[in-house]
């Protein structure tokens, strides 16, 4: 028994939460980071980390005289993991990484570099999480956007990834992905990833006072705007406007979105609450082809004074425009891949690939110069609206 | 009267029951999973792994039908005394010293990937060495019990990975997507056959280890068997499981990218978006598995010890000795990780394949050759 409890004091004595123990008070929560070049290609990583001394305070009645609710650190570095780590120099504590949110590059990253080489040091940091969103920031500066102050949630960083959340469920225009998701379709057989992007408008450094968010508008606004494509690991440019709701609609992450079928009195407004798209490669007399099947379940949400929906044939008139609108948005979607973006974001190869793979292997290497622009797509809408609706005419 | 009643009920205390024995050889099953055998795996066939496994669990019906075979058939002798018995001396005493050096091998191998993995994912700023001297503390400690401890062990051990399995499936489940296991079989046919005889080696021999418990030490049971395959076959499904959700989550690329998948895909675990990033505490199920198999490589290397030093006083200290040993080797062995991995996995097979596989065939063919000899002299007479 003596012998046993030497023991337990001689473990306890020597391995007292051992050396890998770390105090909160001792560590930098850092919530996003953001990457730029500078013009001699170093990485400048800067880092927005949050005051605790702060947001402790705001529950205990802390005083404005604790600063900032974040503090914006940076540092310049040949590579990302020496720029974050020398921000030690500025600040008192240890970055911590596993709680970061965003993950903002700035357009030369994203166009200049291999998007997998700057992301390295994220893909094997094994303390930081793989569950943060990656963005763009369209011309404006990364440092810049996590420097601003938000009115409406506490923290910056997760008011953007609110904003990013609520842009894709609501309107099905945003991707709000997570690190480990795209890490997947980065390293997938023929499909290229997309981002989202944000923008700032507004007076930027105004917008990093805490006095900005004394008005009732706030001095600056950080915007989601449309989604950053890449080809070949490098960032190519941006999705025109519809195209960002259908590739949502496509890769089957639509909430909800709005379709407007005909303009002022002929309007038709309606509002996608469920959706599914199904894609099936097939070779069709030597041919690539690809059956796209997409299923729709709509509400109408607002109509035109000479629009009625009182009997069936206008409710199946509805549907078939709707129908036809969102078949005109897909087809071009798809043409635009093919000829104006250049890019596989649809993953018509890792279709290939996966479902027609010895066909795919024999013409991989020319797949996306020669296959890939003039694959057939048979495009089948299927939308389902409520026979009758709350209200019959206004 | 009641010295006898306290000594039947201390005799029945240190007696395994069936279903002990049982979960025991479902945590022995489970232990070269994770890091080895599906890296293995996973390196050779990627996203037709799933398929490798369910072959290699049809192949893994013959280790089971040996271990039932030579269980029966032991005469409630360890499988050390049976080889004396079966085979003589000299050669008996060979496949002994065969079994116990593989044994003490995996061993090794498994203490330096356990410790690896500490190290990598739980406490990267520590010494590897207080690592290594905790684990091993532990380790010997199991060791240094008798079958009915490490069983009881087993037991708990048996329960909480049943249950961390069900709730990372749980956790994990809105991760799967079906489509990452396309395509399928482009490689031929050939890869997965090979993985699924590294399965077959790699995950089904540990069982063997009961084999050193002999009958006596067993509740009688007509039903030990059948409760023996159930959790063989129980296990064995948990691992296609696993190998089949960690596909799905982590697609054909990622699946190779990872030293340890499986704690990839436990990184996605999010249960009802409140409890996330558990990852360290849901992959202590394939520690403790690991932690059990050590703990019988040691006790199987102290009971065949024990039987060449008789009544020696110092055989309290034999798993200590064996844990120095132990880290020792694996200390001056594998000085890098991706070095020792790359080098020590395409060995590990051959030398599970020489030092236990074929020891087992051969005392599996001489207890059936006996039998049958027994049989024929009966019928004469």
């Amino acid at each position: 028994m003596k012998n046993k409890i030497i023991f337990l004091l001689i473990v306890v004595v020597l391995f007292n939460g051992l050396n890998n123990s770390r105090e909160l008070n001792d560590i930098a929560i850092v919530s996003s980071i953001a990457i730029d070049l500078d013009e001699e290609d170093n990485y400048i990583a800067s880092a927005q980390v949050l005051n605790t001394k702060k947001t402790g305070g705001l529950s205990s009645g802390g005083s404005s005289s604790d600063g900032a609710i974040i503090n914006v650190y940076s540092n310049k570095a040949e590579s990302i993991q020496e720029a974050i780590r020398n921000m030690v120099d500025e600040s008192p504590k240890k970055l911590y990484l596993a709680h970061m949110k965003l993950l903002i590059l700035s357009e030369k990253v994203a166009k200049n570099n291999d998007i997998l080489d700057t992301l390295d040091f994220f893909i094997r940091d094994n303390e930081g999480s793989n569950k943060f969103i990656l963005a763009i920031a369209k011309d404006c500066s990364p440092k810049d956007l996590i420097s601003q102050l938000t009115p409406i949630q506490t923290m910056p960083s997760q008011n953007i990834i609110s904003s990013i959340t609520i842009t894709n469920k609501y309107e099905g225009i945003s991707s709000d992905n997570r690190f480990s998701d795209n890490l997947k379709i980065m390293l997938e057989e023929g499909i290229e990833p997309v981002f989202v992007s944000l923008s700032l408008s507004g007076d930027i450094e105004e917008g990093k006072s805490e006095d900005s968010l004394k008005q009732t508008s706030p001095a600056s606004n950080i915007k989601i705007d449309d989604l950053a494509y890449f080809k070949s690991g490098k960032m190519i440019g941006y999705l025109n406007q519809n195209d960002n709701m259908v590739y949502n609609l496509m890769e089957n992450k639509i909430n909800n979105a709005i379709i407007r079928v005909g303009q002022n009195e002929e309007r038709i407004v309606a509002e996608i609450i469920k959706s599914s798209c199904k894609m099936t490669p097939k070779l069709e007399n030597s041919k690539l082809c690809v059956d796209i099947k997409v299923d729709l379940e709509c509400n109408i949400t607002e109509i035109g004074q000479s629009k009625n929906l009182n009997n069936k044939e206008n409710i199946n008139d509805a549907n078939e425009k709707i129908k036809d609108e969102v078949k005109k948005y897909i087809s071009k979607y798809i043409y635009d891949c093919q000829h104006v973006y250049k890019s596989d974001i649809i993953g018509f190869g890792n279709l290939f690939y996966k479902h027609l793979n010895k066909e795919y292997k024999k013409i991989k290497e020319e797949f996306e110069k020669k296959y890939f622009p003039n694959i057939q797509v048979n495009i089948d809408v299927n939308s389902k609206l409520p026979d009758e609706g709350g209200i019959k005419k206004i | 009267m009641i010295n006898s009643s306290n000594e039947s009920l201390e005799e029945s205390n240190q007696k395994i029951y069936g279903t002990g024995i049982a979960m025991l050889i479902a945590n022995l099953l489970f232990a070269p999973f994770f890091g080895f055998g599906t890296y293995m795996i996973y390196q050779e066939s990627a996203n037709d792994s799933y398929i490798a496994v369910i072959i290699g669990i049809i192949l893994s019906i013959l280790p089971l039908t040996m271990l039932l075979f030579i269980n029966k058939y032991s005469e409630s002798k360890s499988i050390i005394d049976l080889n004396v018995n079966l085979f003589g001396k000299i050669f008996g005493n060979v496949l002994n010293v065969v079994l116990n050096l593989t044994y003490f091998f995996c061993a090794v191998i498994v203490f330096y990937n356990i410790s690896n993995f500490f190290s990598l994912n739980y406490l990267q700023d520590t010494q590897k060495i207080y690592i290594d001297i905790l684990i091993l503390l532990a380790i010997s400690y199991g060791a240094s019990k008798n079958s009915a401890v490490i069983s009881r062990m087993s037991q708990i051990i048996f329960f909480i990975n049943i249950i961390f399995f069900f709730v990372c499936q749980i956790g994990i489940f809105k991760e799967y997507q079906i489509d990452r296991i396309y395509p399928i079989l482009q490689n031929g046919i050939n890869p997965v056959i090979k993985s699924s005889l590294k399965y077959f080696i790699c995950l089904s021999f540990p069982i063997f280890l009961v084999t050193i418990i002999p009958n006596y030490e067993i509740h009688k049971d007509s039903k030990n068997n059948l409760k023996i395959s159930i959790f063989y076959f129980l296990m064995q499904l948990c691992v296609l499981a696993i190998v089949f959700s960690t596909i799905i989550i982590m697609g054909e690329k990622t699946l190779i990218m990872f030293r340890y998948p499986e704690y990839e895909a436990l990184k996605t675990f999010s249960l009802f978006e409140i409890i996330e990033r558990i990852e360290d505490t849901l992959s202590l199920q394939f520690l403790f598995s690991m932690f059990v198999f050590m703990v019988m490589c040691l006790h199987f290397i102290i009971r065949s010890l024990k039987k060449v030093f008789k009544k020696n006083q110092s055989e309290n200290l034999f798993p200590l000795i064996l844990c120095f040993l132990i880290l020792i080797i694996s200390k001056y062995s594998f000085k890098n990780v991706t070095e020792s991995f790359d080098s020590i996995i395409p060995l590990i097979l051959r030398i599970i394949f020489i030092g236990i596989f074929i020891p087992m065939l051969i005392t599996f063919a001489g207890l059936l050759i006996k039998n049958i000899i027994k049989k024929v002299s009966i019928k004469k007479a």
